[in-house]
């Protein structure tokens, strides 16, 4: 029998240590309709992006701003521009090198009007951004910034993907995308299962061999499957299935994205602009009555969650009183014919929008529109896709009401939801005395006073009720013990997916 | 459904009147969870003199218990214990939170004021800066140092030689606060740890004989009791390396996870033993109470906190494991003391936003809690004010 060689050997022994490396297989309630870090509204693209593209700068484990494409940097003594060399040897998933021009081009696509990124107001700090080398840039900065590094963590798109800086939400790269990341696009399946694989030119080390996102709605069968070892991560365990999964020592749970609340928006356009119209339906929900099927959670009076620094605790909770309800419904014109609330010979009738992967929501949907038909309200659900939410509630406003959740990073800036302006508030919602205390909030470096001033925001939009606030879940990410080393950002969850393994 | 000691323990005894028939190996009833399972007089005796206050101990409610117990019993200084740990956790987040608020606020150029000028000297009463471990901090230069005690601390001062209760009520309240400026008090805990001596109460409870010097606690046998009264006079960490438990050794997550699997094993094999010798209303309280489960938290929690100066994100997945993610509450799945390591676990790592999240429960079960979590909250939003806040739907 002929002796093995050495490289024989290592090469056996390498092709044994990649075949048992498997990639990570982890469950969404829906898969992306876009991956286009321009046009980010949800925490799915937002979780798979992360895969796939790079930032100028990302967070370390202990959550400080850390160069990832940056190679060096320095800020200007006035603080008012930075240069910035990008790391040398990075390649786009396509071969291509990144340049400076690739940073540029996505700062100034994000800023073009045209494009309506949703992602705007991340890049508002900056005024210029000029390639000054191949992998060299400066930016100028609209104001003194103190660590504007914390601000550079968007991500980076390749230039040459794209015509020009203005575009369409549409555009093919949303299912096509390249990035720089560990990770890059094999499929991305009509079945709504995403492939991503290892990218073996990446800058820096990659221990895990791949991720799959698999579409699963229904998330007892997302428990069962991670059970069963058909997945390795569930990023959001409902409260009904904590018990099982805790008890399962083949499985870890991770406390995670806590800054999260459940909302019914209403849409100010319509109806809702009448404040007396908006606490009637306040008073007709019974909130704690919803959340009881769901499991443990709190409620919330307002835009934060219970352990938030700005959580208004003297802010008291709209009493659940269809009485008081009733009397506003009716000094606005309407009539009960002893099923229905009527005005000029129309019934009282709202349509209320929520996706259909949200297994939850559907079940609390059902449960309002059984409370608003106790107190003569018609409720029409709409179980609605990915792309007609997006285009019917961020873009035409096609809606009355919307049952949806934010959830925020640590920072909790609620600026894009509730100032008039900004570019998350579909609502439409629009207070002087909100705005106010949301630009000083913004412009403060008090922290005592930024507290002060959001309290008082909290105290001010619950006071207009620009939307039922409902409450925040307990909220987990379940990880096989077969994953090694993971470690789950607090937001973004797989910034550090790369060091992960799976056995 | 909290699980609650009194009316489960009621059913307990009046299902043991027979003892279990010949069991199939002779009842070893060396660790606590087999001695108040499977000897129903041992855990009777127990319960019979002081109910109200292993009532407390169990959910964790440590302020209760404190008082509940006869002062001169094992149960009292078991009680004492438990509640000098949570200070002494809370002690350590709220120097931590002083110094990075102190150092950013500096570095920052922030303007200072009265209030601000007065933590340090303050805080010194109490020699915070001093307990600060070296491993977290990148000088020893102390910002702000070197001003007098302000007058408005005087008051404050004073009461820290004040009787201990009162000083647990006076915690809370701001030491100074006006239009601009609120000033938490700096050593509240630590003249609270102060006022009970640590070793002395260890050494009280591992001289005590019988269940009650080991019941709830991470230290299975009476064996592991002596052995670790004798290593350490910190009461966080025993049970640590009790040596009926397998070792523990972590130096990284895959070898954490792996001694987390080990002493799963033992626990769990010690789970099935009770269960085949037990009776059935004993089987029935070892479920319903959670005793497992609680041994298993008490003993990863001691272990977390070995590790919480020198590798605090190990010490914070210890302590991710040991959280019961089931409810949320301080209570007899999720102690006072889980709650305040996993809290100082993530600060030490620089989460400080997560580790607000994580003294939200102790909130309620401590009221005196509140003094860290607002140091807390306040550097969270301080470390805050340059970031873009992202949001998006979920």
């Amino acid at each position: 029998m002929p002796r093995l060689t050495l490289p024989f050997v290592f090469g056996a022994l390498a092709l044994a240590a990649s075949a048992i490396a498997s990639p990570l297989r982890y469950a969404e309630d829906g898969a992306p309709g876009t991956i286009n870090p321009l046009f980010t509204t949800n925490m799915t693209e937002a979780r798979v992006q992360e895969l796939l593209f790079d930032g100028l700068f990302t967070d370390s484990r202990s959550l400080v701003a850390t160069p990832e494409l940056v190679q060096s940097y320095q800020i200007a003594e006035d603080r008012q521009s930075m240069t910035i060399d990008l790391r040398s040897g990075v390649t786009w998933h396509d071969g291509q090198a990144l340049s400076a021009d690739d940073v540029v081009f996505t700062i100034n696509a994000m800023k073009d009007p045209t494009t309506a990124s949703t992602e705007a107001a991340r890049v508002s700090f900056i005024t210029t951004a000029e390639a000054t080398g191949p992998r060299s840039l400066r930016l100028t900065f609209a104001g003194p910034e103190l660590s504007p590094e914390d601000k550079l963590s968007f991500k980076i798109l390749p230039k040459h993907r794209f015509s020009g800086t203005a575009i369409q939400r549409n555009d093919a790269f949303r299912t096509n995308p390249i990035g720089t990341g560990p990770f890059k696009l094999a499929s991305f399946s009509a079945d709504g299962s995403i492939v991503l694989e290892r990218n073996v030119e990446y800058f820096a080390e990659v221990d895990l061999n791949g991720a799959t996102l698999r579409e699963v709605a229904d998330k007892s069968y997302q428990a069962k499957l991670l059970v069963y070892q058909s997945l390795e991560a569930l990023v959001r365990v409902v409260p009904r299935d904590l018990a099982t999964l805790e008890a399962d020592r083949g499985i870890e749970l991770y406390p995670y994205q806590t800054n999260s609340w459940w909302y019914i928006g209403m849409n100010h356009q319509g109806v809702w602009a009448d404040p007396d119209m908006r606490s009637a339906l306040t008073m007709m929900i019974n909130v704690d009555e919803l959340l009881r099927p769901i499991g443990t959670g709190d409620t919330v009076t307002g835009p934060f969650v219970r352990s938030s620094p700005f959580y208004n605790h003297d802010v008291r909770k709209v009493a659940h009183d269809p009485d008081t309800a009733r009397t506003l419904i009716a000094t606005k014109g309407y009539t009960f014919d002893g099923t229905h609330w009527v005005k000029d010979g129309q019934p009282l009738t709202f349509r209320l929008l929520v996706q259909d992967d949200q297994e939850v929501g559907q079940d609390v949907v059902i449960a309002i529109q059984g409370q608003l038909q106790r107190y003569g309200v018609t409720l029409e659900p709409e179980f609605i896709d990915e792309a007609a939410w997006k285009s019917r509630v961020w873009q035409s406003r096609d809606f009355d009401l919307v049952l949806s959740q934010w959830t925020f990073d640590r920072n909790e800036d609620i600026h894009e939801q509730f100032h008039s302006q900004g570019s998350r508030n579909f609502t439409g919602y629009a207070s002087e005395t909100t705005d106010a205390l949301l630009d000083q909030a913004r412009t403060t470096v008090d922290p005592q006073a930024k507290r002060s001033l959001l309290q008082q925001a909290h105290g001010s939009i619950s006071a207009d009720q620009p939307m039922v606030f409902l409450w925040t879940l307990n909220s987990y990410a379940a990880v096989s013990t077969r994953v090694q080393n993971a470690e789950v950002h607090p937001f973004y969850f797989f910034t550090w997916a790369q060091d992960w393994s799976v056995e | 459904m909290r699980r609650q000691l009194p009316a489960l323990a009621l059913v307990f005894f009046s299902g043991c009147s027979e003892t279990p028939s010949t069991p199939d190996m002779p009842l070893d009833t060396s660790s606590w969870l087999a001695e108040a399972i499977i000897t129903p007089s041992a855990f009777e005796a127990l319960t019979a003199a002081n109910r109200d206050g292993w009532v407390a101990l169990h959910a964790s409610d440590l302020n209760t218990a404190v008082g509940a117990f006869a002062s001169d019993s094992t149960g009292q200084f078991r009680a004492r214990l438990a509640r000098q740990t949570v200070y002494a956790d809370l002690a350590a987040i709220t120097d931590l939170a002083i110094w990075r608020t102190l150092k950013v606020w500096q570095s920052r150029g922030l303007p200072t004021d009265d209030g601000i000028l007065g933590v340090v000297p303050l805080w010194r009463r109490c020699g915070g800066p001093q307990r600060l471990p070296s491993a977290l901090t990148d000088s020893a230069t102390i910002p702000f140092d070197g001003t007098a005690v302000p007058e408005w601390a005087n008051d404050r001062i004073d009461a820290y030689g004040a009787d201990v209760e009162a000083l647990r009520a006076l915690v809370a309240v701001p030491v100074m606060q006006n239009e601009t400026r609120i000033i938490r008090d700096p050593c509240g805990y630590a003249f609270l740890l102060a006022s009970d001596d640590p070793a002395a109460l260890i050494d009280t409870v591992s001289q005590a004989e019988g269940l009650a010097s080991r019941f709830l606690s991470a230290m299975p046998t009476a064996d592991d009791l002596v052995h670790q009264s004798a290593a350490t006079a910190l009461p966080g960490i025993m049970g640590a390396t009790s040596p009926s438990l397998p070792a523990f050794e972590a130096t990284d997550l895959p070898s954490l996870h792996a001694s987390v699997v080990a002493l799963d094993a033992v626990i769990e094999s010690e789970r099935l033993r009770i269960v085949q010798q037990a009776p059935l209303d004993g089987v029935s309280l070892l479920s319903e109470l959670s005793l497992a489960e609680r041994l298993r938290q008490e003993v990863l929690v001691a272990r977390s906190r070995t590790l919480m100066d020198d590798h605090p994100a190990l010490a914070g997945a210890l302590a991710d494991i040991a959280w019961d993610a089931t409810d949320r509450a301080i209570g007899p799945r999720n102690t006072a003391g889980a709650a305040s390591a996993r809290a100082r676990a993530l600060l030490q790592q620089g989460r400080t936003r997560e580790a607000l999240d994580a003294l939200e429960p102790l909130l309620t079960a401590m009221p005196e809690s509140a003094a860290a979590r607002e140091w807390v909250a306040d550097l969270s939003v301080l470390e805050g004010l340059d970031r873009a806040g992202d949001s998006k739907e979920e």
